[in-house]
């Protein structure tokens, strides 16, 4: 079967007045149809650049400079502006990290979101209205009818989210890139929001790309999980595959750093100091990696199969797995 | 319903701020060094006019009680008498107030009319050679003097081309003044039908109004398109792109966000066109209200300056006042 | 500037760190002036008016108050390059006389407001919000600046130089008095965010009075913006002085300023000697632009997160 979406050394930059900054440094992946993969890595790894890359969203001085996004079969990165807005919000839809910032201060959400529908469906602003309603219930906004009239101001920071979410799948997409979708959530709220994105995403078939600095959510919600660190995948595997026999340094350490966490819904911080991303003459992690010798200076390694479905981007791996070195 | 909730509780607002205008208007004829009755009644005043409008202004009553006068006489509509008319400077005002009200009203809604498109496109297009015309333009605007821009106009225009009438007023003398019913000339021409006045008004209105237009436009044009350049990079507008929503449609979110910022640059600019006023009218002989205290500082004839303050403020609160309430209406913030 | 030290230690004395920066400062705000065309512009006018200031009636080729009957309005030429008014004096040395008048005013009005205004903003943002005497302080300098910006500024110049009678200390103390509310919001402003700051909590909790703490620790932090406003306020009120002084209310008439040469040049205007009005206009024209340039290439400078 095709995959629905591939990523093929995916290579992006931020141009400031001192130079290039890489930010995405050749990331690939893939994702089949009615599959959840998620995306973890701490803050400033790419996985938000990622996510709105796919949607061609981004703007200078952030560019792209190498790569492709092949979508159905066909390489977004080629695609001009309005055959891309043909597919976002209908094929491939997109939520935030921070609900009621994008959402359209002063317009009632009943107008944003028939806004949302019409844009894609031909239909009279009253069955806009009706759909708007539809989609209000099957997010779990008590009273949508009345809601309607509410503006992003009046609601709680759940209830932007589910809204963003509801404007989202209102087309029923192929795939749906989740960008931390409970950043600023207790924790109740997160699992109702993270429940409901499981069960619409499930409803349709659709993908789902959930990006997250929470290993926990993503063990829960996906089939897959991918880890990011500065810029590139270093290891991929499926979720059981994943919790039992992670090998790169930085998977094990995050893993440990979750089980510390787990109680108290803390996801990963970036370590101190700056990490330079982007050169290609050693491999990115050289200076927090506890295995680190000589030959991880002379060369960026490439993502390897370990084992079926399982890929690690790290010289020693199958030292690792066969549990010759300690991590 | 929350409107006139919102509109008692500014209203309410405005009656402190107005007690304390009267009181520094009131208090600033106190600045005088020297006796304020031989100031006020003139320099050929006799002694029995001073001693008039020493009893009229209560000199010899505590402070306090001068101050309640003052304000008596004002809501009565008694605001002195000008010693150089010889007039009640209420009727020097009333007839010409009308010829300020034109200039400023006109020289508003052309710097609207013109200003926010260009401002709008300005922030659409983004780079380019016109954008930095308009950089150019806003920061000339805001440096060259108003009344010299003025004169500037008159050489060219008047003296060079002979396009326009001379700054002799708002009329040729030649022409007969059309019967008053506003006191604002082009609307009395209109109104009596009568268009040699009404084309000659209009004549004499368009180099004092492109004076005012030219510098203040400046003002809508940087703020609006800084608001719209803002908006368009702004978040909500960001996300509309990624659910594939219209350009069209993500401009009309921009618009729909700027209007309230700008709602209150426009209150701003009715600010600056009632001191650029005073210039100008000098500038063009107008026979305005700023023409009027110029003309009293001049003279050191005090009851009008005074009055005239007064009156610039009172009209700058009813502005700010329906600037608020303007600004009210369009953002559904305030309202929540 | 201050702003870029850590902000979050205690720093009792941020007057010394001060001086040691300012040398560093300038010697990166030449590398940016360098850079910036407009900016440069505004320098090169600043310096120029700051030395007609100082020299410029000593320079001009004529006397700027003595008429010369029989020489009244001369077109320019090699000998008057700007030509002459109606009473015959040179306008070129009058253009250049002026800035002395011109400049003094406006820098000692601007130095008054900027005092007045950073003082009062300190005082009305650092307690804002707070109990007793000193709330009652900040709210009552807020309210007053309220009320007096229901004036448009030209007729409350006006009206203080109209009570108070022309003349240059008249036309200074208006000025200044105007230019308070200018430097009080921005410095308000600044303030408001510096007290929040890890170092401002610090400052107290080591035992500096309330007073100490607003007046040694936070308003050094604060004061980027005022300084950033002086250059344009000077422009302002150099705006100012020439319309006052256009209508004879400012500067009294034989000493050279450039508005009141407006005012005398205006009649000649429409009777076609165009050279009485516009040199003065457009000395002042340029005059504002050059100190507007310089604070807005100041205010570019200081804020780093404008800067890519």
């Amino acid at each position: 079967m095709p995959a629905l979406l591939e990523v093929r050394d995916l290579r992006v930059e931020y141009h400031r007045a001192s130079g290039p900054v890489v930010v995405l440094n050749g990331v690939g992946l893939t994702l089949q149809p009615g599959e959840s993969l998620g995306v973890v890595g701490e803050s400033g790894a790419g996985k938000s650049v990622l996510a709105r890359t796919i949607l061609g969203l981004l703007q200078p001085p952030w560019r792209i400079v190498g790569g492709s996004i092949i979508f159905q079969g066909q390489d977004l990165l080629q695609r001009s502006e309005r055959e891309l807005a043909r597919i976002r919000g209908r094929e491939i839809a997109l939520t935030t990290p921070e609900p009621r910032k994008h959402l359209n201060p002063v317009r009632t959400i009943g107008d944003s979101l028939a806004d949302v529908v019409q844009a894609h469906s031909r239909v009279s602003r009253r069955e806009a209205y009706a759909r708007a309603v539809a989609l209000l219930t099957a997010v779990g906004i008590p009273d949508p009818g009345l809601r309607l009239k509410s503006y992003p101001h009046e609601l709680s920071g759940g209830m932007c989210q589910r809204v963003i979410i509801a404007m989202g799948l209102a087309h029923s997409p192929k795939l749906l890139l989740a960008d931390e979708p409970t950043a600023g959530l207790d924790v109740t709220i997160s699992r109702q929001i993270l429940d409901l994105m499981h069960e619409l995403v499930n409803g349709f078939s659709s993908s789902l790309l959930l990006v997250s600095r929470d290993l926990g959510v993503v063990a829960h919600y996906c089939q897959r999980v991918a880890v990011m660190y500065a810029g590139q995948i270093v290891e991929v595997a499926d979720v059981p595959t994943f919790f039992a026999k992670a090998t790169h340094p930085y998977s094990r350490r995050l893993l440990r750093a979750a089980a510390a966490a787990r109680d108290e819904r803390r996801g990963v911080s970036a370590a101190m100091g700056e990490r330079a991303i982007g050169g290609d003459t050693e491999c990115a992690y050289v200076p927090r990696c506890p295995l680190a010798v000589e030959a991880c200076r002379q060369q960026r390694p490439a993502l390897e199969p370990l084992r079926d479905g399982h890929r690690v981007r790290c010289i020693r791996a199958a030292e690792i797995a066969s549990g010759a070195v300690e991590v | 319903m929350r409107f006139l909730k919102y509109s008692a509780k500014r209203l309410a607002l405005v009656v402190p701020q107005l007690l304390a205008v009267s009181i520094i208007v009131f208090f600033l004829v106190r600045l005088l060094p020297g006796d304020p009755a031989f100031l006020i009644a003139g320099q050929f005043a006799t002694k029995e006019r001073i001693a008039d409008v020493r009893a009229q202004l209560g000199l010899d009553k505590p402070l306090y009680e001068q101050y309640l006068i003052y304000m008596r006489n004002v809501l009565h509509g008694d605001f002195g008498t000008s010693w150089r008319s010889s007039k009640p400077v209420v009727k020097d005002i009333a007839q010409r107030l009308p010829g300020t009200i034109e200039l400023v009203v006109l020289s508003a809604l052309l710097s609207i009319l013109i200003g926010v498109p260009i401002g709008v496109l300005s922030a659409v297009r983004g780079k380019g050679l016109a954008n930095k015309a308009l950089f150019v333009y806003g920061m000339l605007a805001g440096s060259i003097p108003d009344f010299w821009l003025g004169l500037i106009f008159i050489f060219v225009f008047f003296s060079l081309l002979q396009w326009l009438p001379g700054p002799i007023g708002q009329l040729d003398p030649t022409v007969e003044t059309p019967p008053t019913v506003t006191g604002m000339i082009v609307v009395d021409a209109a109104l009596a039908r009568d268009w040699e006045a009404f084309r000659s008004a209009v004549l004499h209105l368009a180099l004092p109004v492109a004076t005012l237009t030219v510098v203040y436009m400046s003002l809508i044009i940087k703020n609006v398109r800084s608001t719209v350049e803002e908006m368009i990079k702004s978040e909500f507008v960001e996300h509309a792109r990624a659910l594939g929503l219209s350009p069209l449609t993500r401009l009309r979110y921009a618009l729909q966000n700027s209007l309230p910022p700008v709602v209150t640059v426009v209150g701003i600019l009715v600010w600056f066109l009632l001191g650029g006023a005073v210039l100008v009218e000098t500038v063009f002989a107008w026979g305005g209200l700023g023409q009027y205290a110029v003309e009293a500082v001049v003279n050191s004839d005090y009851a009008p300056l005074q009055a005239f303050v007064l009156l610039a403020a009172v009209f700058t609160m009813l502005v700010f006042l329906l600037v608020d309430l303007a600004y009210f209406m369009v953002d559904p913030r305030i309202r929540g | 500037m201050v702003t870029d030290l850590p902000a979050d230690l205690p720093r009792p004395g941020r007057w010394r760190a001060l001086a040691g920066g300012l040398a560093e400062e300038l010697c990166n705000l030449f590398v940016f002036a360098r850079s910036s065309p407009g900016f440069l512009f505004g320098l090169v006018v600043v310096v120029v008016t700051l030395f007609l200031a100082l020299f410029g009636p000593l320079v001009a080729p004529y006397n700027p108050e003595r008429a010369l009957p029989g020489s009244g309005l001369l077109p320019p030429s090699l000998a008057h390059p700007m030509g002459t008014d109606v009473s015959g004096i040179d306008i070129f040395s009058r253009v250049i006389s002026a800035p002395r008048v011109d400049l003094t005013i406006a820098l000692v009005s601007t130095a008054i407001a900027f005092v007045g205004g950073v003082v009062l903003g300190v005082i009305s943002g650092f307690f804002a919000g707070s109990r007793g005497f000193w709330r009652i302080a900040s709210e009552g300098i807020m309210r007053a600046a309220d009320v007096f910006q229901a004036f448009p500024v030209f007729v409350f110049a006006l009206a203080l130089v109209g009570f108070r009678g022309p003349g240059v200390s008249n036309v200074i103390i208006a000025l200044a008095f105007l230019n308070i509310p200018f430097f009080l919001r921005v410095t308000r402003g600044a303030v408001l965010q510096v007290r929040e700051r890890p170092f401002a909590e610090a400052a107290r909790c080591v035992g500096n009075s309330e007073l100490r703490v607003a007046f040694v620790h936070v308003m050094p932090n604060a004061l980027t913006p005022a300084l950033a406003n002086i250059s344009p306020g000077i422009g302002f009120s150099i705006l100012l002085t020439s319309g006052l002084s256009f209508v004879g209310a400012g500067v009294p008439k034989p000493t050279p300023e450039w508005g009141s040469m407006i005012a005398i040049g205006a009649p000649n205007m429409m009777t076609g000697q165009w050279w009485t009005a516009l040199f003065p206009g457009l000395a002042l024209g340029i005059t504002v632009l050059g100190y507007a340039l310089v604070g807005d290439g100041l205010r570019y400078y200081l804020d780093p997160t404008k800067r890519r």
